[in-house]
């Protein structure tokens, strides 16, 4: 008699799963998949992009999970508040909060919403998706907690090139370096949208990693927001001035060898690209 | 028997009407319309004459009017700050401070939203949680900070700046960058920072805090640093910023609850209520004769309420819809509108 109950249950709990996402705590992108401008992680005028950017103008924007909406700043700020109009942030139950900056808040929002309910529409500018983990004073990588986006083509690897003093080489097979220390800069890391996002860059050299760059989290610290690789990173250390991916500091000695420049995007698929080097 | 029986009854009433029934004082308040004038930028400094300035701002614009209230100059912008000695205008090229007369004090490659608190001059990315103290007096970046989640109180004087968390976090932080202060109230089921202010010698800090209970906090600062000296819950669970600030040379502090102003009254921590229709946005005191003026916004009405030192009604009426702000000089209220600056003589007679 037990088992039949419990065999009951199955099929009900399936049904709470397909019609009522939102009551079992579902996660939904809070826009169109396909809107993404930016990463997490990415460059944006000297700082980390704190989660992912859309360009959706005047689409509906949702929420990402249900939840209880703690702050609203909109045009409607008393006087003498702190700037920063159009911004909702949501508090989830397992322990997240969402930011959604730079939306148009729909006029009857309510304090509690479920999962894909409606906020506000995007505004005429980008809008920012974040996720903070409240309990670990992290931001958080959006990409890790939503439906993965399988259908998007891979990361492609753009312009690598090599740096010492005022030498600044594009890189290319058989190429020849003299032996020291060496930046290489890898270009368009973050394409414009239309591919997968990478979460991961690693280089090596005569197979051995020599640097790696994971964007998951980013947290305060004494020199400001750095990103945890998981060792705390600043955005100097990871961006030129110019805002490209670079690794400082490469130790090229003599010899013969392949430099090979490894990418893994958010569906976990690795692209690489590798380079015959001659250090002599 | 009789006689000092009507004497001893006399002498009662007498000491009722002395003491219960109100006596003209002989002084009377006496508000009079000043002057009216039309806001218009002018984007740059016209007629300025060396003097005193005062600044005025009414949504994305701001400027300067001279002692007679006449307007100097008169800028336009979505980000901007103003204070009466100093402008600040982020452009596409950075943020330019200027004097009052146009001159430019400093240029400074940032795009960032410059915001003014009590002459202090502060820049904040929200998009970036960079918050910025700058010399007004130079452009010089005083100190620098960046912070997870989002600023949602920012008070500065006496050379500490108060900075309130979305996450629940308080900062007092000194114009060298040093922290002063870090506390988290806590206590309320969602932590969060909505509502906070410094007393004018920066040795009190007022907090609104939390959602489920939403709380009044008062941090003084004792030998050992600073302490929480009373709290208690508002009944409120607002969950936007929330207007606080120290009245009446620190006595009193006002914040605002739904659909009234909460006084609390730091000699006895006495909780009042003053009825006033509406959000509260703006107040003056010590205007004169220990008077306290507030404004209300409602839906479609601006409401100006003016109290006496005791909290009684002296005063209320509805201002122009448009009216943005109220602003103190000498015995002057200055109603700013979007369009007009409205300038009110108050006296004694």
């Amino acid at each position: 008699m037990k088992m039949s109950c419990r065999i009951c249950l199955v099929p009900f709990i399936l049904l709470q799963l397909t019609f009522f996402p939102a009551a079992v705590g579902a996660r939904e992108w809070p826009d169109k998949s396909v809107n993404v401008q930016e990463p997490f992680g990415a460059a944006q005028s000297g700082h980390f992009n704190r989660g992912l950017s859309f360009s959706s103008e005047g689409q509906r924007i949702s929420a990402w999970s249900s939840g209880e909406v703690i702050w609203i700043a909109d045009t409607g700020n008393p006087p003498g508040s702190v700037p920063g109009e159009g911004l909702i942030v949501l508090e989830h139950s397992d322990g997240f909060r969402s930011s959604y900056r730079g939306i148009e808040r729909r006029p009857d929002l309510k304090y509690h919403v479920s999962g894909g309910e409606w906020l506000g529409y995007a505004g005429n500018d980008v809008w920012i998706f974040e996720i903070t983990d409240v309990e670990r004073s992290r931001i958080v990588d959006p990409i890790s907690l939503l439906p993965s986006r399988n259908d998007m083509p891979p990361v492609s690897i753009g312009q690598v090139e090599m740096m010492r003093g005022s030498d600044r080489l594009d890189i290319r097979d058989g190429m020849q370096l003299t032996p020291g220390r060496w930046i290489i800069i890898v270009n368009e890391v973050y394409s414009d949208g239309s591919r997968a996002i990478p979460v991961e860059i690693s280089l090596f050299w005569v197979g051995e990693r020599i640097g790696s760059l994971r964007f998951d989290a980013m947290a305060e610290s004494d020199e400001g927001i750095v990103m945890e690789i998981p060792d705390p990173r600043s955005y100097d250390f990871i961006y030129n001035p110019d805002g490209q991916v670079w690794f400082r500091d490469v130790l090229l000695n003599a010899g013969k060898g392949t430099l090979e420049l490894r990418l893994r995007d958010e569906t976990g698929r690795v692209v690489s690209g590798s380079w015959s080097l001659s250090v002599r | 028997m009789k006689q000092r029986g009507v004497f001893l009854i006399g002498l009662i009433l007498i000491s009722v009407y002395y003491f219960l029934f109100p006596r003209g004082s002989g002084r009377e308040l006496i508000i009079t319309p000043d002057s009216l004038t039309s806001l218009e930028p002018t984007e740059s400094s016209t007629g300025f004459l060396p003097g005193r300035t005062l600044a005025i701002s009414s949504g994305s614009r701001a400027g300067f009017v001279n002692d007679d209230h006449e307007l100097i100059s008169f800028y336009s912008s979505d980000k901007m700050a103003v204070d009466d000695h100093w402008l600040a205008v982020s452009g596409v090229g950075g943020l330019d401070l200027l004097e009052p007369d146009g001159r430019l004090i400093a240029r400074i490659p940032d795009s960032s939203f410059p915001v003014s608190r009590n002459g202090n001059l502060y820049l904040y990315r929200d998009d970036a949680g960079v918050l910025l103290k700058i010399d007004p007096t130079s452009g010089r970046i005083m100190w620098r900070m960046e912070y997870i989640s989002p600023v949602t109180v920012l008070d500065g004087r006496q050379g500490r700046t108060l900075v309130g968390l979305l996450d629940g976090r308080v900062q007092l932080i000194d114009d060298s960058g040093k922290l002063l202060l870090g506390y988290s109230p806590g206590g309320s089921r969602v932590e969060a920072i909505y509502g906070g202010a410094l007393s004018s010698n920066g040795s009190k800090i007022a907090l609104i805090s939390g959602l489920e209970p939403q709380r009044f906090i008062l941090l003084e600062e004792r030998k050992n640093g600073f302490r929480p000296v009373a709290h208690h819950n508002t009944k409120t669970n607002f969950r936007r910023s929330v207007p606080i600030g120290f009245v009446r040379d620190d006595r009193q502090i006002l914040y605002e609850s739904d659909g009234f102003v909460t006084a609390v009254n730091l000699n006895g921590y006495v909780i009042q209520t003053i009825e006033l229709s509406g959000r509260l946005v703006g107040w003056l005191d010590n205007l004169m004769t220990d008077t306290l003026i507030l404004l209300g916004r409602e839906k479609d009405d601006v409401i100006v309420k003016i109290l006496s030192r005791h909290d009684l009604t002296l005063f209320e009426s509805r201002l122009p819809i448009d009216t943005t702000g109220i602003l103190r000089d000498r015995n002057y209220a200055l109603v700013i509108g979007s369009d007009n600056l409205g300038v009110l003589e108050f006296s004694v007679q």
